[in-house]
């Protein structure tokens, strides 16, 4: 089902620096006036500069989606239809060897399906965070030594790293054929990063990495869709289904409810992915294609919603 | 013309190692001994899940500076580049509001030290030229999978902690400028205190002092810091975290009236400099990690303060004295990290 586009989402976001940050290139350059260890620099806008890779954010992002699931729900498949994450390590995935396209879906763990694993593609896709040009950015040199707590001497170092204390790094998310719980879940994910619950690049335990997040805008597109005549229905194309026009829709939802279930979007005892929402529909560019868009200050609301169906997944009603 | 560098310092006297000379103070730094049992290795927790029986969440911190601390970025700079008259100075890190911070590392650091001091811990760092005159079960842990009871929770080698330290930044806009004597490195080739029976004696603390020596512009090393009664504030981050864990962290923070200590802090040490006191304005710890997961907005309620705080330190306080505390380095510790106090620093050379 995955060769068919049915929703899109874009989470347009801005991480800030809430005190010193690095991520580290990993290479010594040869000149002796840089400090030990770097901050990544890319060529971006016309010169050097350093950025948060998008395989950095990822990463953290995918940890902590894991630890969530693990925390609330399983870490095998149960029988209790509770979403589960394997340990990407060191799993082997025999069970989807040999599996139909659906199986293999529906068999990986819920962050799996999110993030991918060795037999299916990421549906989430994460930009590079570049500085934002209008925003000073600061970058300074910090030094450190490890002390000998017998001797009260130096015993390693002294050594020095480079850290980023302020700029805006501006990125985007991207879920396509995402559920609503899928949605939900990525929500947690950002508000627990803005809360501090985790961070990002190195020397995490001793006050590097922490970031605030900005949610800017977020679009919901379903590609496949027009709106009808009267603007109050979102009409698939193709098919007879059709909803109202503030409707938030996962990806169950625009397929027959037997294929949904085969690959397990919907669950047996629902036959909705859905969520009403404040914000009408309009149509996208070039005359089809329907989307509806949270601008600055409003995202929270999306997530609410979306954490709604995730809710729903773990049996708690709200 | 400079006023104020330092008269050359005579070093110190070396015939009288030992310490027992009558002439020379005594050192301002004691040894706390290691305990006799070997430390509990095990495996530790992990950062996969939220555990449902451990603790997670945030405590808020607020530091007093008690006596001038200066937590050194290793940089002098000349006086006018901070704003200061003097020609040159040995700076702390500053924000970029210009308030001074202490790195979330120096902070850590010097917490790890006093957990490790009264659990049954190994060593984190050492130095390799001392390496055969460690006790082998103190040697740092170097199996992810068998950690002791700090590396457990600080972390070690390829092995992230379960405490996320912040830098503490004061409220404070200002800072003082202070003047320190001329300090000398270690001696344990020349002091036999630092050994017994050719393994080292403990680990070194600093005495706190009620005052720190301020030798004056003309016979000082000019150093920027964060003078009396300036408050730090910081977050902690904790989880899955035991009872007795966080409990022993809230012994290091000075919270159990039973041993009132006060952190010592960055340079200085010797001359009294460096000593904070802690208050937890609050901990921040979700009831039920259900209920966090399964709403995108966070219940208010989940702040501990005043009465229910004291209750809960307490209670982990408790938890920490009957399982993981070894009380004869606690008594130890806590006769050279007491606070408040009426001892002196050495005026003198040392």
């Amino acid at each position: 089902m995955h060769k068919r586009f049915v929703n899109h989402c874009t989470i347009d976001l801005t991480l800030i620096p809430d005190g010193p940050m690095l991520i580290k290139s990993g290479k010594e350059g040869a000149d002796p006036t840089k400090p030990d260890m770097e901050f990544v620099e890319t060529y971006h806008a016309g010169g050097r500069s350093i950025y948060l890779p998008g395989s950095s954010l990822k990463g953290a992002i995918r940890a902590h989606a894991e630890r969530i699931v693990r925390t609330v729900g399983e870490d095998k498949p149960n029988s209790k239809k509770l979403p589960w994450a394997n340990d990407p390590l060191s799993d082997k995935y025999n069970y989807l060897e040999n599996k139909s396209a659906p199986d293999i879906y529906k068999l990986s763990s819920f962050t799996d399906q999110i993030f991918g694993n060795t037999s299916i593609a990421s549906r989430l896709r994460i930009e590079d965070a570049y500085p934002d040009k209008s925003q000073p950015l600061k970058i300074e040199e910090r030094n450190g030594v490890a002390i000998d707590r017998v001797f009260g001497s130096v015993a390693v170092g002294p050594f020095n790293y480079q850290v980023c204390t302020a700029g805006e790094f501006k990125t985007k998310i991207h879920l396509k054929n995402f559920t609503l719980s899928q949605l939900g879940l990525i929500g947690l994910v950002l508000r627990d990063l803005d809360d501090g619950w985790f961070g990002l690049g190195f020397a995490k335990s001793r006050g590097l990495g922490t970031v605030q997040v900005k949610l800017n805008q977020a679009t919901v597109q379903y590609p496949g869709c027009v709106l009808s005549e009267d603007k109050r229905q979102i009409q698939a194309i193709g098919s007879q289904k059709q909803w109202n026009h503030t409707y938030l829709l996962g990806a169950g939802e625009f397929l027959e409810i037997h294929e949904a279930r085969t690959y397990g979007f919907l669950k047996e005892n629902s036959t909705e992915d859905r969520q009403d929402t404040p914000v009408a529909a309009t149509s996208m560019d070039l005359g089809f294609g329907v989307q509806l868009t949270w601008r600055d200050g409003t995202v929270t609301d999306l997530f609410e919603r979306a954490v709604k169906s995730w809710s729903g997944l773990l049996g708690v009603s709200r | 013309m400079t006023v104020n560098r330092p008269s050359r310092p005579q070093p110190p006297n070396r015939s009288s190692g030992g310490g027992s000379s009558p002439e020379l103070p005594p050192k301002p730094y004691e040894f706390v001994s290691f305990p006799t049992e070997r430390p509990n290795l095990q495996r530790p927790i992990g950062h996969h899940k939220y555990f449902s029986d451990r603790l997670h969440g945030t405590l808020y911190l607020t530091l007093k500076v008690q006596t001038p601390l200066h937590v050194s970025t290793g940089v002098v700079v000349m006086g006018s580049d901070i704003g200061q008259k003097i020609p040159l100075i040995k700076t702390m890190v500053q924000g970029v509001d210009q308030k001074l911070s202490i790195q979330g590392s120096s902070l850590k650091g010097c917490i790890r030290s006093v957990y490790e001091a009264i659990t049954n811990s190994t060593l984190a760092v050492i130095t390799n030229r001392y390496r055969d005159k460690i006790p082998p079960e103190r040697l740092p842990c170097r199996h992810k999978e068998q950690l002791c009871p700090a590396s457990r929770v600080f972390g070690a080698l390829d092995w992230q902690g379960l405490l996320d330290f912040n830098d503490a930044k004061c409220e404070n806009i200002s800072f003082s400028t202070g003047f320190m004597p001329s300090l000398y490195r270690p001696r344990p080739d020349e002091r036999g205190a630092y050994f017994i029976r050719g393994k080292v004696a403990g680990r070194k603390f600093y005495y706190n002092t009620f005052k720190a020596i301020d030798k004056g512009q003309n016979s000082g090393i000019p150093v920027q810091q964060a003078g009396r009664e300036y408050i730090f504030t910081t977050q902690l981050h904790f989880k899955n975290l035991t009872a007795e864990e966080l409990g022993t962290l809230l012994i290091v923070l000075g919270q159990d009236a039973k041993y009132p200590m006060a952190l010592k802090v960055g340079g200085g040490k010797p001359i009294g400099m460096g000593t904070m006191t802690v208050n937890i304005d609050k901990i921040h710890q979700p009831q039920n990690l259900k209920q966090r997961y399964s709403a995108y907005n966070l219940n208010q309620s989940d702040e501990l303060t005043g009465e229910k705080l004291q209750q809960f330190i307490k209670e982990k306080i408790q938890a920490a004295h009957s399982r993981l505390i070894q009380k004869p380095q606690l008594e130890e510790l806590a006769a050279i990290l007491r606070y408040p106090t009426d001892r002196e620093p050495p005026s003198g050379m040392y």
